[in-house]
């Protein structure tokens, strides 16, 4: 098992989150402490989903818990990083969707298919 | 009764066997498959039919009983199992065995035919009460593959805890994907925000919309481990029953339906002149997610339907359409006469070289003709995989009666040859196979005692290998054995006594005509009958056949078969005015010959190459062609059965495609020729027949 790694990078304007590895149940643990730092910082979030090699159900999940602190905490939050094989994943566990949901008010969730936003 | 029609019918009805026997080992392993049930049913009645008109009434009565229990079966009454596909091949073998006895005059046995029919009798409920209980395992409509389409809506919702007992919810999605065309949402209205997240519990549900075939056991089995831990509900929302309307539900039907909107709320929005869907999501009625998974449902199946509705409609104008072997043929013929035409077109541009307009046209029509060529002979080209599998059966029998233990192993199914050239394969494969059964694979006990596992092996392989087919043909059985050929050649005055063979030489002489080594004559082969008809058949194909063995490591016989018989690739030769051409494939190389080099053979055809003497055969006195030869004349040096041999020509000319065309019958005897083929400018070439030329040659004094 490849262990999952988390780099925040505290910007100026942004704080970054490059995560690389597997997002798997033997590490969200971990990755959601990683995570609650980084919104810690009150700027907005950027999670750069480039190196990531795997993911579960759990880390699909912790995804999408970040897109619900960010709208609970009004601070944004980004994916970026385009990578296929998170998305292939993303596809069969039904992630991909037409409106976000009921906090998704301004239309920031990562699994809409009707924005250039997607990049999962 | 005429013989021509019997004979018609006899083809015919061999040929329905086969088929027969295909689909019968088929419905073996697809019980509940009707098709293949109706397919079974059409072939016996055919037989029937046509055995009452030509006047075969035993075959005409006997399938008429087995057609009355296949009638059942068709119509559901009868299951299909394993008895009756036993009986039911017995009842093949009896056909053909009356086939059979018509031919040789003697009758069938009858005792045979009669248990046969009491087999099919029992079968038939109410009227014997001893008859044992057909296997009905299997429900018809559940595994089969022409079950209808229908459409499922899965609500999976896995407990909080459900990782903990290892199960990844992605997997199951997975596994329902395979069992037909999904789509699938993910719920995400339980989720949490990060300080309240425990990540290590599921706060997703998931909406399947799946159409399958394989039944509703299939999609429980899915999630047979999990059931105790989440809450699933499987409801039908298309069963292919309600086509009235070509599209599906409302979004609100739907809704109501899946219990996450009331018909009140519902009335209530329809009030309100906007898109239903969204109206429901600002009423916060609904969450986002679970309207999403509901016009994914209504997507879904409106494409369902439109799709059966499309699929009805082209049936028939599928993506393969059926094409009778005689329009094929047409076609090649045809495509041969304009591969002729174009060479003569080439030809006369060669002449007229100034107008480069004209050259640049012929070189075009070269290379189109050369692709339709290609295409149309790759049309009439059929996978050998048909042929292969009719050789389990034959394996399966006859090992058993012989109380052996062989087991067939199939290659290269997928390499195709040219129709016409796999027709003709067949009774030469059988051959060689029966030969393996009987003389190569020994008993179960005799190969212990060799320290050989039990069961034998023979393995079938099919491999490309140029503008050629290579078949091989292994067993791992006892080998040839040298010495009782060679007695047995000497006995039957095939090879003189204290003759020198070479190993490779004794080999050949399986093929002599009449040769068996077999001490008795099995039902099998022993005859003698058998290889020389294999030989003579893979040479009518033009192909070649090859012996390699190992005392007590089995045999291997390689056939050389050519892709096709239409159109080949050879060598254009000239002697005197007249001109021949010999399959490429054969030559080796082209060599001069001088006068001198005649001289020194000492009026024996020989000639040294490369310190190897090469015996050839001067066809200019051959053919009687008036004349004298030039002062240097060629040899063109062959390859045949692995030895090297010349046929001298006054010149050749180069390399020529050539269209095959038959002799007419009146010169179908003529030796060394095998057909005819026209130039460019028209005139006629014969096609030399390397292999008859040095038999001929050879038994000159």
């Amino acid at each position: 098992m490849e262990a999952a790694q988390v780099k925040v990078s505290r910007k100026k304007e942004r704080t970054v989150v490059t995560l690389s590895g597997e997002m798997i149940i033997a590490n969200v643990g971990e990755l959601r402490q990683r995570l609650l730092q980084a919104f810690a910082a009150g700027k907005p979030v950027e999670l750069c989903v480039a190196g990531v090699t795997g993911i579960d159900v759990t880390g699909l999940q912790l995804l999408c818990s970040c897109h619900r602190t960010s709208v609970d905490r009004g601070i944004p939050c980004t994916v970026t990083g385009h990578n296929e094989a998170l998305a292939a994943i993303a596809e069969v566990a039904g992630m991909p969707r037409l409106k976000g949901c009921v906090t998704d008010v301004d239309g920031t969730c990562f699994w809409r298919t009707d924005t250039d936003m997607v990049t999962l | 009764m005429s013989d021509a029609f019997a004979q018609a019918f006899k083809d015919e009805a061999r040929e329905l066997l086969a088929d027969l026997e295909e689909a019968l080992l088929e419905m073996e392993e697809n019980p509940a498959d009707l098709g293949l049930v109706g397919r079974v049913f059409r072939t016996m009645h055919t037989i029937k039919g046509s055995g009452a008109m030509f006047g075969f009434d035993d075959i005409a009565s006997f399938t008429h009983n087995v057609e009355t229990v296949y009638d059942l079966v068709r119509n559901g009454e009868l299951a299909v199992s394993k008895q009756l596909v036993n009986l039911s091949l017995a009842a093949r073998d009896r056909i053909l065995a009356m086939l059979e006895a018509a031919e040789s005059g003697q009758p069938a046995d009858a005792q045979r035919n009669e248990e046969v029919i009491r087999g099919f009798k029992s079968l038939v409920p109410g009227r014997a009460g001893d008859a044992p209980e057909p296997d009905r395992k299997v429900a018809p409509e559940e595994a089969a593959p022409a079950a209808p389409m229908v459409t499922y809506r899965i609500r999976f919702k896995p407990e909080g805890g459900i990782f903990a007992s290892g199960v990844n919810p992605l997997s199951l999605l997975r596994e329902l994907q395979e069992l037909g065309p999904c789509r699938i949402v993910a719920n995400t209205c339980e989720m949490q925000t990060l300080d309240a997240l425990d990540p290590e519990l599921c706060y997703l549900y998931w909406d399947v919309i799946l159409s399958t075939s394989a039944g509703r056991d299939a999609i429980d089995d899915v999630f047979i481990f999990v059931v105790d831990c989440c809450e699933l509900t499987v409801t039908v929302v298309d069963d292919g029953t309600d086509e009235a309307a070509g599209g599906y539900k409302k979004l609100g039907e739907i809704l109501i339906e899946r219990g996450d909107l009331t018909p009140q709320q519902m009335d209530e929005l329809l009030g309100k002149q906007k898109k239903f869907g969204e109206l429901a999501l600002e009423a916060g009625l609904v969450n986002a997610a679970t309207l999403t998974s509901a016009l994914v449902e209504q997507q879904h199946v409106k494409e369902m339907r439109q799709e059966r509705q499309s699929q009805a409609q082209t049936q028939e104008a599928a993506s393969s359409i059926r094409v009778s072997a005689d329009k094929l043929d047409l076609l090649v013929n045809l495509v041969g006469e304009l591969v002729t035409v174009q060479a003569r077109l080439s030809l006369v541009a060669q002449e007229l070289k100034r107008h480069s307009e004209l050259v640049s046209v012929a070189e075009e029509v070269e290379r189109l003709t050369n692709d339709l060529r290609d295409n149309a002979l790759d049309i009439r080209m059929l996978p050998i995989g048909a042929t292969f599998s009719k050789f389990k059966r034959l394996v399966r029998d006859l090992s058993a009666e012989l109380g052996k233990e062989i087991e067939l192993t199939t290659e290269g199914a997928e390499t195709e040859l040219d129709k016409t050239v796999i027709e003709k394969l067949n009774d030469p494969l059988v051959h060689i196979i029966r030969n393996s059964i009987d003389h190569g694979v020994e008993t179960p006990e005799a190969r212990m005692a060799k320290g050989k596992p039990r069961s034998g092996k023979i393995h079938l392989a099919a491999v490309h290998s140029g503008d050629s087919v290579l078949i091989t043909i292994r067993d791992d059985g006892a080998g040839l054995n040298v010495d009782a050929i060679r007695a047995k050649a000497i006995e039957r005055k095939i090879i003189p006594q204290g003759a020198d063979l070479s190993d490779r030489e004794i080999w050949q002489l399986i093929f002599a005509p009449g040769f068996s080594t077999a001490a008795k004559v099995t039902s099998v082969s022993g005859r003698g009958v058998g290889m020389d008809v294999v030989k003579q058949a893979i040479e009518g194909l033009r192909g070649s056949i090859d012996v390699k063995s190992e005392p007590d490591r089995g045999t291997c016989i390689t056939l050389k078969i050519p892709l096709t018989l239409a159109i080949i690739e050879s060598l254009l030769v000239q002697i005197g005015k007249d001109r021949f051409v010999m399959p490429l494939a054969m030559v080796d190389e082209c060599i001069l010959l001088t006068e001198k080099e005649i001289e020194q053979g000492h009026g024996r055809d020989l000639l040294l190459v490369r310190e190897q003497l090469v015996p050839y055969v001067p066809l200019r006195k051959m053919f009687r062609i008036q004349g004298k030869a030039p002062a240097i004349q060629q040899v063109v040096i062959c390859q045949l059965e692995g030895k090297r041999v010349g046929l001298v020509v006054d010149w050749v000319i180069g390399e020529h495609q050539t269209v095959i065309k038959s002799l007419g019958r009146m010169y179908q005897q003529v030796e060394g020729m095998s057909g005819a083929t026209i130039l460019g400018d028209g005139s006629v070439a014969l096609i030399l027949d390397i292999p008859a030329i040095f038999k001929a040659a050879e038994k000159e004094p």
